[in-house]
């Protein structure tokens, strides 16, 4: 990977403010922690009023356009299962933007409740993805 | 079938002109990636789209002006060209830049041309060397030097005008009616273009008291193919943002027009300039003067669309897609005339923008009217945009008939929820002395100034 690339991407990454990214190519794989402002990752928190149940968990969702992952694409299993404790910080699904995948990070302590989002299809900003109670 | 260099397009904008690139890509068969923020996720146009994904909150810094979200949307699409619209993103060379370093195809002309029009400055020396008449004034960026400047404004003989190499769109820039004036107003127009443009060069120019906005249509494809397709006429304008436009300019000789637009035809051969653009003058006194140039599609497009029966963002795209131009300057006519007028949700009086739910949405129809605009009934006027919701265009087989269509759209057309300046463009298409012809970029302004008893 060329030192112009890696510089692209990380432009990319400041101006979408995403924090932590993982880059696989046939030869390399990297992965790279930007810092904004002493925070890290800053995931995204919204609570949805559209009328439809769901519970009064927290919903994290999608910052940006990709596909969603709930697993890695190396990895048979989930990144975390529906009923599992997770905590603030903790990794719970992907963004893929072509070779780029951002992470999904829980943006308080629980119990993953539900997962919100079809995996392997395209999420927006905004898009609710999981749901954590 | 030869493979295409792009079959998918990411419309990089909202509102009236998402959908027509929409419309466009369809005629080519080409799929269609709408991106939209937040609080345009109901829009119609979003809805019609093949693919559309939210890139961001209603704040366009943080959705149609984020290149990064733009360019994170295409490689997550798959699509392989972006169209910018216009406004946005759409005159950005680093964008275009950055959209060409990714390997997507930048609908719109080469980096190299948006930059050299984007700075007024250059785009004014090129001209100049493709011998487009200029309004005279000096010699490319001014000196420092007060007395210098003094003695170039003495040249050009007062009213001068001062003009940031970055500006444009009626932005960064200042009248000076006499020497006394001179020193405080350059000053403040070099603090301005630094802060708003980061380009602190300004130029001289002399001050036209009393003159028209015609502007070119251009066309050119990637092999030496450049064409006019027309001229317009955009002189009814407040506070330097267009009202109505018409085609072709009334009274003005048409074999100079024809001299003009071949030289600015020229002139993208002598730039290699590729895609759409056009070439705007002020008129006055039987005279052109180069002004500036927009590298992009143009609100206004329409009316040339309706005089010359091409359809201008078809070949626009056509041209992206590298393909030869097949009509010759031979082939392209003009056929009776064209209005447009701009629907804007705002108060007809005040100008104040007028969001809200839109509760009725009556729209004209007939022979030769025209409406171009992502509304439906029902739909949310966001505050977050440019307040145009529609375009209504109309076409005669001359300016009477032109101006009695317009009329008479304007009549059958009712919004109701939100205001609109539906009953100023009634009262224009009543204005006597704009129905002669010929107005002045000053004209309308004045009018509202009568209206109101200032």
């Amino acid at each position: 990977m060329k030192v112009e690339e890696l510089r692209q991407v990380v432009h990319w990454l400041e101006d979408a403010r995403i924090g932590d990214f993982e880059i696989e190519r046939d030869d390399c794989r990297l992965r790279m922690v930007l810092q904004f402002d002493g925070v890290r990752g800053n995931p995204l928190s919204v609570t949805i009023d559209d009328g439809e149940d769901r519970g009064h968990g927290a919903i994290v969702a999608a910052e940006g356009p990709g596909i969603f992952l709930i697993q890695h694409p190396q990895h048979a299993a989930p990144i975390v299962s529906l009923g599992e404790p997770v905590h603030t910080g903790d990794l719970l699904g992907l963004i893929q933007i072509g070779s780029i995948y951002a992470p999904v990070i829980a943006s308080t302590d629980g119990t993953l409740a539900k997962i919100l989002a079809v995996p392997q299809t395209l999420v927006g900003f905004g898009t609710p993805l999981f749901e954590i109670v | 079938m030869t493979k295409r260099r792009f079959d998918k397009v990411l419309i990089a904008n909202r509102g009236e002109i998402a959908l027509r690139v929409q419309r466009a890509c369809r005629l080519l068969d080409l799929k269609t990636v709408v991106v939209h923020s937040e609080a345009d996720r109901n829009a119609r146009y979003v809805g019609l789209a093949d693919e559309a994904v939210c890139i961001g909150p209603a704040a366009a810094a943080r959705s149609y002006l984020n290149p990064a979200t733009l360019l994170l949307a295409a490689e997550a699409t798959g699509a392989q060209a972006i169209h910018p619209g216009y406004g946005f993103l759409s005159e950005d060379a680093s964008f275009a830049e950055r959209v060409e370093a990714c390997g997507l195809v930048f609908i719109g002309p080469t980096v190299a041309s948006i930059r050299t029009m984007g700075d007024k400055i250059a785009a004014k020396r090129a001209m100049q060397a493709a011998g487009v008449p200029c309004v005279p004034g000096s010699e490319g960026a001014l000196p420092d030097d007060a007395a210098a400047i003094g003695r170039i404004a003495a040249t050009i003989g007062y009213p001068v005008i001062i003009k940031a190499a970055g500006g444009g769109g009626g932005r960064g820039m200042r009248a000076v009616r006499c020497q006394a004036e001179l020193a405080d107003a350059l000053a403040i127009t070099r603090a301005e273009a630094r802060r708003a443009f980061a380009n602190p060069d300004l130029y001289l120019e002399k001050f036209l008291e009393h003159p028209r906005h015609v502007e070119i249509q251009v066309l050119c494809d990637a092999h030496g193919t450049a064409l006019w397709l027309g001229d317009r006429d955009c002189s009814l304008q407040r506070r330097n943002q267009k009202v109505v436009e018409e085609a072709p300019a009334p009274g003005i000789d048409r074999d100079l027009i024809a001299r003009i637009g071949a030289r600015c035809a020229e002139a993208c051969r002598h730039l290699g300039y590729r895609g759409v653009g056009t070439f705007e003058f002020l008129y006055e006194d039987g005279a052109f003067h180069f002004i500036e140039m927009n590298t992009r599609l143009q609100v206004e497009h329409t009316v040339t669309e309706m005089t010359g029966g091409l359809d201008i963002v078809r070949k626009q795209i056509e041209v992206a897609l590298g393909e030869k131009l097949a009509l010759t300057q031979a082939d392209v006519t003009s056929s009776g005339h064209a209005i447009e007028c701009r629907i804007n949700a705002e108060d007809p009086v005040s100008f104040a923008p007028s969001a809200g739910r839109i509760r009725r949405w009556d729209l004209p129809g007939g022979p030769g009217v025209r409406v171009d605009s992502h509304i439906a009934c029902g739909d949310v006027v966001s505050p977050h945009y440019d307040s145009l919701i529609a375009k209504l265009v109309v076409h005669g087989a001359n300016r009477e008939e032109a101006v009695k269509r317009a009329q008479t759209a304007l009549s059958e057309m009712r919004v109701e929820g939100i205001s609109t300046n539906i009953p100023l463009h009634r009262e224009i298409l009543q204005d006597d002395t704009f129905l002669a012809g010929g107005v002045t970029i000053h004209h309308l302004e004045r009018r509202l100034a009568q209206r109101s008893g200032r």
